[in-house]
C-alpha cells in the first residue's frame, strides 16, 4: 500500500477497507451522517425528485465551498431541476445517458471518492436505487477574496489570512485538512448579538478533557453581545490578572491547520479575522508558520534570535539603568565614560529619561497604528528620527539612550505574535525601576517574580511554560528553541493523544545517492 | 490531559530545586574565614557526600510516615514537631535575610539599607508559596538548568586566576595535615548546614513514583558536594591560605580579578553574584513554601504571612554583638540536627477571593519599599573615574592622588583638551579623613570601580602605611582585584607627566603593560597578589617601579623580569 494511502485511511492503528457506494440511499446517508458528525460546516441535504416527488435524493456539499448559485447554473443543476417534472423511473435511465456527457461531472463508486470530492470543495449528489454518486465540480474554497494577514507576515508560505466570517474562515481551515476527523461545532454565544462561535478540532488528535474544558467554559458565562474574539478569549482566561495571553491567537488559517494536527483546538468567531487556539503556551508564542517551511538550522537560528529579543525588549533598559547607576565597574572604562559623557547636560535622571522616550516611543507607536498606510510611516520617520534628533540635540535626553530604546522597540518587534509581545512591554516598564533602584538585585528579584508567576499559569490545565517544563521521555520532538530536521519530527507534541503521537513515518529510498 | 494538576513535580523538578537551593548559601557562608577549607574539610566534604547518599535512601523510605503525621502521632504530638520544624524555617529564613542584609549591600548595591533589601527579597520570596508544588517544581525546572550552568561557567572562568602554589600552601601549610578528629568536626558541620534535606521528606510526598526518587536525590546531593569540593580547590588556588583567612565572603572577590575574553565586560563579578542571589531568593521561597506546608500539614495553620514576617524580624536579632548568624550555627549543631535524627528514627520505628484589594496593597508595598531604597544609585555623568590612583605620604599625614582621563580622547569623540592631565590631590591624616575631604569637596561622586593602576611612592613602602594603605583599599568594595601594582620615588612628577596622545597616565602603564605580544610581556603586579603576600607574612612582593625620564614615562619590572 502506498504511504500516503496508508494515512489516509489508518484510523486508531488499522486500516479501514474502502466502502462502496450502496444503492439505498438510507444506507449511504447513515454512513455519510455518521462519518460528518459534528462537522457543522458540511451539509447534507436529503430531496425528493421526480413527478409525485418519489425518488429521494441527496447532496452533500461544503457550505462555504459550494453556493447554491452554482448548483443551479451548472449543467447537473439544471438537468436535477428538470427531475422534478419526469416520471421516477425515467430518472434513473436519463442520468445513465446523459450525466457522462456533461463536463462537470464525474461518476463517483466509493466512499472515499465521495468524501475526497466534498472536501475539495465540490458537491456530491446521491440518489436512491443509483449505486454512484455523481460529483459537481464547483470552483473549490474561497482563495483570491481572502484578504493577506497583516500580523503575521512571512516570506515563505500561504497569503491567505482569515476574514470576519466565521464560516469562510472555518472552510480555510477544512480547505487544509480534508478529513471528516476535523470537526467544526458551531454554536452561538450572547442573548443579543447571537454571535456565531465554531470549534474546531480533529477528532482523534485531540485530548478529550480539553474539548469538556472549552465546552464548559464557553457556557460559563452568559453576555449581551461578543464582537470580536477577544472578547471571548478574556471571558474563558483563567487567570485574567495576568498580562501574559493564555489562548494563542492567528490570523492564519494555514498555522491554525498547523495547530490542530498537533492536537490543539481552535475558537472561532464570527466578525473577527482572530483565531484562538487552545491551549497556549510561552514557547508557541514564539514560533511563526514559517518555522514549518523553513530550514531547520535557519530556523533554529532565527528562534534564538527571537528569545534574545525577548530578553532584550524586557531587561535591556532595566539593566543599562542597573549598570549606570550602580555597575558602572561591569562595563570597560572608555564606554562608562563615553555614556557619561554622552549625558552632561540632560536635566533628568536617568530613569525619567528613559521613561520619558519608551513613553515618546509607545506615543509613536500608537499613532502608527491609528493612521491608515503611508500616513503610518510619516509618522516613524517624525518621531523616530526628526524627534528623536531634536531631543538628542536639544539635550533633553542623550544618545545612548535613544540606541536603547530603539534596541528595546526591535526586539518587542520581533516577537511573533503582538499580544504576547505586549506583556514584555509592560513587564519592561517594572525591569526599568527595578533595575533603576535597586540594580542587579533588582533585575533578579524582577526575574525570580516573573519565573514564579509563569511557572503558576495554566491554559487549559497545561503548563504555560511546556516545553521547557515537560515530563521525563514526553518531549516534543524539535519543539523547543531549537528546531529538529523535519524528518526527524517523527511525533506530535504532548497536546496529542497517546495513541496518535505519531506524525511521520519515513522509508529510505532505494536510489539514495544514484545519479540519473 | 497529561499535565494533571495533581500538586506532584517530576523527578527532574526534585533535581533541580535541590540544585538551586543549597549551592548559594553554601558558598557564601560555608568557607567564611578559612573554614571548611583544607585537606580535612575536603576529606569531609566526600565523607559527608558518601553519608548524605545512604541518609536520603533513609528519608525516602520515612516519607510516607511523614504523609500521615497526625495519624501516627496524635494531635498534639504533631503540633510539637510542626513547631520544631517550622522554628527551623523562620531561623533558617532570619539567617537567609541577614545574609542578604550582609551581601548586597557589601558587594551590588552601597548606600541602601541591607533591612530594607531583605524585606523586598523576602516579600517578593513569599508571593505565591501557598500554590502548591507544582509550581515550584517548575520555577525549577525552568531556570534551575541556568543556574547550574552559569555556577559552572563562573568557576571555570575563575579558575583561570589560580595558582598551583597558592592553593599547595595551603594543603601544606601549618595546621593542614590529615587529622581524623578535624576531618570528623567537618563532616559533622557539613552535615549540619545540609539539614535542610530534613524537609525532604515533606516535598517527596509530591512526587511522582516517589519509590525511584533515589537517584534524582542522590544526584542533586552528588551535584552540590561536587561544587562545594570544586570551590574548595579554587578558592585557596585564587586567594592563598590567609588572605582566605581574613575574607568573610571569600566567593565574593572571587572574580574580581577574571577577565572575559573579547573585552566586551571589564568585570563580571556582579553577574556572579547576580546568580547567588537568584539561588538565594530561591531558598527563601522554598523555606516559605515548605514552612506553610508543614503548618498545614500539623494543624498550625497557615504560615503563608507569619513565617516569612517572623522570619524577617528574627533576622534583626543580636546581643553582645552576635547576630542571629551565630546563633543559627550553634541551634543546627546542638538542637536541630540531634533532635532531628530522634524525630527520623521515631518515624522510621513507627513506619514500619479578594483579589484586588490584594494586587492594591501588594503594589503599594512594593512601590514604597522601591522608593524607600531609591537613593543610592549615582548618574554616569555625576561620577568621577580615576584611572589611576597614587599614595604617599605628606606632612598633614597621608596624601592621594587621583588621575582623571580626558574624556574626549577617551571617548575618541573630540579633540584632546589643551592640558589632558587632570589629578586631583587630596590630603588628611588617614585615608578616612581624605575620603571626607573629598565628600566634602568635590561635586562628583567618586567611582573607584574603573580604577587600572595603583601607583604607590617609597615613603608608603614602610610596614605599618601598607597596612593603612591595604586596608583602606580592602574596604573599598569596588577596586577590582586585576589592578597593576607600581611603586616610584617621583609621585608628583608621575602624575603630572603628559604623555602624547594618552588620557592618563593609567591607562599608559596599563598599556605597557598588557599591549605587548606574549614574549614582550613584563611580569607585572596585581593587586590580588600584593594582598595575597601581604596576608602571608605583612610584606610585599616586588613592585614594578616607574620614574619620568624626561618625557618619557618608564617602568623598571627589575627582578620580577
Amino acid at each position: 500500500m502506498p504511504l500516503a494511502s496508508l494515512f489516509l485511511l489508518e484510523k486508531d492503528g488499522e486500516t479501514v477497507e474502502e466502502k462502496k457506494i450502496s444503492v439505498s440511499l438510507h444506507e449511504n446517508e447513515s454512513y455519510i451522517r455518521k462519518r460528518c458528525e459534528n462537522c457543522d460546516d458540511i451539509l447534507i441535504r436529503p430531496m425528493r425528485l421526480g413527478e409525485g416527488h418519489k425518488v429521494d435524493c441527496l447532496m452533500v456539499y461544503i457550505e462555504v465551498a459550494v453556493s447554491n448559485m452554482m448548483l443551479d447554473d451548472s449543467a447537473i443543476g439544471k438537468m436535477i431541476n428538470h427531475f422534478w417534472e419526469i416520471p421516477e423511473e425515467k430518472i434513473r435511465e436519463f442520468i445513465r445517458r446523459n450525466s457522462l456527457g456533461i463536463a462537470d461531472v464525474e461518476e463517483l463508486f466509493s466512499m472515499e471518492e465521495v468524501f475526497g470530492a466534498v472536501l475539495s470543495g465540490n458537491a456530491v449528489f446521491f440518489m436512491d436505487g443509483y449505486d454512484r454518486a455523481m460529483k459537481i465540480s464547483s470552483k473549490g474554497y474561497p482563495g483570491l477574496d481572502v484578504s493577506e494577514a497583516e500580523t503575521e507576515k512571512v516570506l515563505r508560505g500561504s497569503k491567505e489570512g482569515f476574514c470576519d466570517s466565521v464560516k469562510t474562515n472555518a472552510a480555510l481551515v477544512r480547505k487544509r485538512i480534508r478529513d471528516t476527523r476535523l470537526k467544526v461545532e458551531q454554536q452561538s454565544i450572547g442573548v443579543r448579538s447571537n454571535t456565531v462561535v465554531q470549534l474546531l478540532y480533529v477528532e482523534d488528535l485531540v485530548h478529550e478533557e480539553l474539548l469538556t474544558a472549552v465546552k464548559e467554559r464557553l457556557e460559563s458565562f452568559t453576555v449581551d453581545g461578543i464582537l470580536d474574539s477577544g472578547m471571548l478569549e478574556q471571558l474563558t482566561e483563567e487567570a485574567w490578572y495576568s498580562p501574559f495571553p493564555q489562548f494563542q491567537t492567528t490570523e492564519r488559517p494555514d498555522r491554525a491547520a498547523q495547530e490542530l494536527l498537533n492536537g490543539k483546538a481552535v475558537l472561532l468567531c464570527d466578525n473577527s479575522p482572530v483565531a484562538l487556539v487552545i491551549p497556549g503556551a510561552f514557547n508557541s508564542f514564539m514560533e511563526s508558520s514559517e518555522d514549518w517551511y523553513n530550514r531547520f538550522e535557519m530556523t533554529s537560528f532565527l528562534r534564538v534570535l527571537r528569545y534574545l529579543a525577548m530578553a532584550v525588549a524586557t531587561l535591556l533598559p532595566g539593566l543599562y539603568l542597573a549598570v549606570i547607576r550602580f555597575h558602572t565597574q561591569i562595563l570597560p572604562a572608555n564606554l562608562i565614560l563615553s555614556f557619561a559623557q554622552a549625558r552632561e547636560g540632560v536635566p533628568f535622571s536617568s530613569v525619567v529619561e528613559l521613561v520619558f522616550l519608551e513613553l515618546s516611543f509607545e506615543l509613536i507607536r500608537e499613532a502608527g497604528v491609528r493612521i491608515p498606510g503611508a500616513l503610518g510611516n510619516a509618522i516613524g520617520i517624525v518621531g523616530g528620527l526628526i524627534i528623536g534628533q531634536a531631543a538628542v540635540e536639544a539635550n533633553l535626553v542623550s544618545p545612548v539612550v535613544v540606541i536603547i530604546v530603539a534596541l528595546t522597540a526591535l526586539g518587542s518587534l520581533a516577537i511573533p505574535n503582538e499580544e504576547f509581545a505586549s506583556a514584555f512591554r509592560l513587564l519592561k516598564y517594572g525591569f526599568l525601576f527595578l533595575g533603576g533602584y535597586l540594580g542587579i538585585f533588582g533585575i533578579v528579584l524582577g526575574l525570580y517574580l516573573t519565573a514564579a508567576h509563569l511557572a503558576g499559569l495554566l491554559s487549559f490545565g497545561v503548563p504555560y511554560l511546556v516545553p521547557f517544563v515537560e515530563k521525563n521521555g514526553q518531549a516534543e520532538t524539535g519543539g523547543r528553541i531549537l528546531r529538529q530536521p523535519f524528518r526527524k519530527r517523527k511525533f506530535r507534541p504532548l497536546y496529542a493523544r497517546d495513541d496518535q503521537k505519531r506524525r511521520l513515518r519515513t522509508k529510505p529510498w532505494r536510489q539514495k545517492g544514484k545519479g540519473l | 490531559m497529561r499535565f494533571a494538576e495533581n500538586n506532584r513535580i517530576s523527578h527532574r523538578q526534585l533535581f533541580r530545586q535541590i540544585i538551586l537551593v543549597f549551592p548559594a548559601p553554601f558558598l557564601l557562608c560555608l568557607f567564611k574565614n578559612g573554614e571548611m577549607l583544607g585537606v580535612n574539610a575536603m576529606a569531609g566534604t566526600i565523607l559527608a557526600a558518601v553519608l548524605l547518599s545512604f541518609y536520603v535512601i533513609w528519608l525516602i523510605r520515612l516519607a510516607p510516615a511523614y504523609g500521615e503525621l497526625s495519624r501516627m502521632t496524635g494531635n498534639i504530638t504533631v503540633r510539637f514537631i510542626g513547631l520544631f520544624f517550622l522554628l527551623y524555617v523562620i531561623l533558617s529564613t532570619a539567617f537567609l535575610a541577614d545574609l542578604l542584609a550582609k551581601v548586597i549591600p557589601q558587594s551590588l548595591i552601597s548606600g541602601i539599607s541591607g533591612k530594607w533589601l531583605s524585606l523586598l527579597a523576602v516579600a517578593a520570596c513569599s508571593l505565591g508559596t501557598h500554590r502548591g508544588m507544582q509550581r515550584r517544581g517548575r520555577i525549577a525546572e525552568i531556570s534551575g538548568g541556568i543556574f547550574l550552568a552559569g555556577i559552572l561557567l563562573l568557576m571555570i572562568l575563575s579558575a583561570g586566576q589560580g595558582k598551583a602554589e597558592y592553593f599547595l600552601e595551603t594543603v601544606e601549610g601549618t595546621g593542614s595535615r590529615f587529622s581524623g578528629k578535624w576531618m570528623i568536626r567537618d563532616v559533622y558541620a557539613f552535615l549540619c548546614v545540609f539539614s535542610g534535606v530534613g524537609l525532604l521528606p515533606f516535598g517527596l510526598e509530591k512526587v511522582e513514583k516517589q519509590g525511584s526518587a533515589r537517584k534524582p536525590v542522590i544526584l542533586a546531593f552528588l551535584t552540590v558536594c561536587g561544587i562545594v569540593l570544586g570551590m574548595q580547590v579554587l578558592l585557596p588556588a585564587v586567594f592563598g591560605k590567609n588572605r582566605l583567612l581574613a575574607e568573610t565572603y571569600p566567593v565574593l572577590p572571587l572574580l574580581d580579578g577574571a577577565d572575559l575574553p573579547g573585552n566586551v565586560l571589564a568585570r563580571f563579578d556582579v553577574i556572579w553574584m547576580g546568580f547567588l542571589v537568584f539561588g538565594l531568593l530561591f531558598s527563601l521561597g522554598s523555606l516559605f513554601h515548605y514552612g506553610n506546608q508543614i503548618a498545614e500539614k500539623t494543624k498550625l495553620g497557615s504560615g503563608r504571612y507569619w513565617i516569612p514576617a517572623a522570619g524577617w524580624i528574627l533576622s534583626f536579632y543580636e546581643k553582645n554583638g552576635a547576630g542571629i548568624e551565630t546563633y543559627y550555627g550553634w541551634y543546627l549543631a546542638y538542637i536541630f540536627v540531634p533532635l532531628l535524627l530522634v524525630i527520623q528514627i521515631f518515624f522510621s520505628v513507627e513506619n514500619k477571593g479578594r483579589w484586588k484589594k490584594k494586587v492594591v496593597s501588594a503594589s503599594l508595598f512594593f512601590f514604597i519599599s522601591l522608593m524607600g531604597t531609591g537613593c543610592a544609585a549615582v548618574e554616569p555623568e555625576k561620577r568621577m573615574y580615576p584611572l589611576a590612583l597614587g599614595a604617599g605620604v605628606s606632612e598633614e599625614g597621608f596624601v592621594l592622588k587621583y588621575a582623571m582621563p580626558d574624556m574626549n580622547v577617551t571617548t575618541g569623540q573630540e579633540k584632546p583638551e589643551e592640558d589632558p592631565v587632570s589629578v586631583l590631590t587630596l590630603a588628611g591624616e588617614n585615608f578616612q579623613e581624605i575620603e571626607e575631604v573629598y565628600n566634602r569637596s568635590q561635586e562628583k561622586f567618586l567611582d573607584l570601580g574603573h580604577l587600572q593602576v595603583v601607583i604607590l611612592d617609597e615613603s608608603m613602602l614602610t610596614e605599618e602605611n601598607r597596612k593603612v594603605f591595604l586596608e583602606y583599599l580592602k574596604q573599598e568594595e569596588h577596586v577590582g582585584e586585576d589592578v597593576y601594582m607600581f611603586r616610584t620615588g617621583m609621585l608628583g612628577e608621575v602624575f603630572r607627566w603628559k604623555g602624547a596622545e594618552e588620557s592618563s597616565v593609567g591607562e599608559y602603564l596599563q598599556g605597557i603593560q598588557e599591549n605587548r605580544t606574549t614574549g614582550q610581556q613584563k611580569k607585572g603586579v596585581t593587586l590580588r597578589e600584593v594582598y595575597h603576600q601581604f596576608y602571608q607574612d605583612g610584606t610585599l612582593p616586588w613592585i614594578p617601579s616607574v620614574w619620568v625620564n624626561g618625557e618619557l614615562l618608564e617602568v623598571d619590572y627589575g627582578n620580577g623580569e
